[in-house]
């Protein structure tokens, strides 16, 4: 069974938003909403600064704080990628997820669900990319199957350092954010 | 991804007095280690729509919650099966 994640590199991403238009259209997302966003990071001192784009969204865990706080089981793991998914059906809005999520990718949809991204898994059952890679004009998004040691992502993984957001919140995301450095 | 939550407002009304006689039950058997298994002993008549219903009031009321299990497990209310994690239930915070 595949293990779906993303790989970004952040030295490719120009913070287009074209992830996050692309988004929002494909997945008829409600005004005021969002999906995947952009965030720009500076670091260093001046004037050794550096600056970091990155297109964030949900780090579909394989430890999702999510899943284990949803009393009724909406928020779970499905079979198909592993994907970390919301049954809308089986949701009551306590917004339990929303605070246990410590990347702030979920919001209540106005019809009283938590929503977030989902991969487009209605694209991925199709053999499509999510929207969100398919559109990024700088190539700097990834998608595939982390457990296959061939796939894309994985490689890169192997050739390049990366990271991944609030590390020590034990979540194991599978959205990678790689550097400019290539891995020693 | 389209999706509808059910409506917790209108068409399932377990009705007030119920809601209190539920969260008056809560308080009283606290610490709870498994909210669903709770609720769904506490209402054995009432279907899922009703269970989540009063679900959530039980959220809204101030309850502290948390995961009990990484580990979801089967509940079954009337003839649905379903599975989700356990939430305990150790107090209820000032609201």
């Amino acid at each position: 069974m595949a293990r779906f994640g993303m790989v970004i590199d952040t030295s490719k991403c120009i913070g287009c938003m074209d992830c996050v238009a692309a988004c929002k259209t494909e997945n008829d997302v409600p005004d005021g909403f969002c999906r995947d966003w952009i965030v720009t990071e500076v670091t260093g001192v001046f004037p050794d600064l550096s600056m970091e784009i990155r297109s964030e969204r949900c780090n579909m865990c394989d430890n999702p704080p999510c899943v284990h706080c949803c009393p009724t089981g909406a928020s779970h793991v499905s079979d198909f990628g592993k994907l970390v998914q919301i049954n809308a059906d089986m949701c009551i809005g306590c917004k339990a997820c929303l605070a246990a999520c410590p990347y702030g990718a979920r919001y209540t949809h106005p019809d009283g669900y938590a929503d977030k991204c989902t991969f487009c898994d209605h694209r991925l059952k199709v053999g499509q990319d999510p929207a969100c890679v398919a559109v990024c004009p700088t190539h700097c998004m990834h998608f595939g199957d982390l457990d296959d040691p061939n796939s894309e992502v994985t490689e890169l993984l192997n050739s390049r350092e990366s990271k991944t957001l609030l590390p020590e919140a034990g979540t194991e995301p599978r959205v990678h954010f790689l550097t400019d450095k290539a891995k020693q | 991804m389209s999706g509808r939550s059910p409506d917790l407002n209108t068409e399932v009304q377990p009705t007030v007095a119920e809601s209190s006689r539920v969260l008056r039950d809560l308080e009283r058997s606290l610490p709870v280690d498994d909210l669903m298994a709770w609720l769904i002993g506490t209402l054995p008549l009432a279907n899922r729509d009703e269970v989540f219903k009063v679900l959530k009031v039980i959220y809204e009321a101030g309850f502290e919650i948390a995961s009990a299990s990484a580990t979801a497990q089967p509940y079954k209310i009337g003839q649905e099966l379903f599975q989700a994690c356990p939430q305990r239930v150790t107090g209820r915070g000032a609201r």
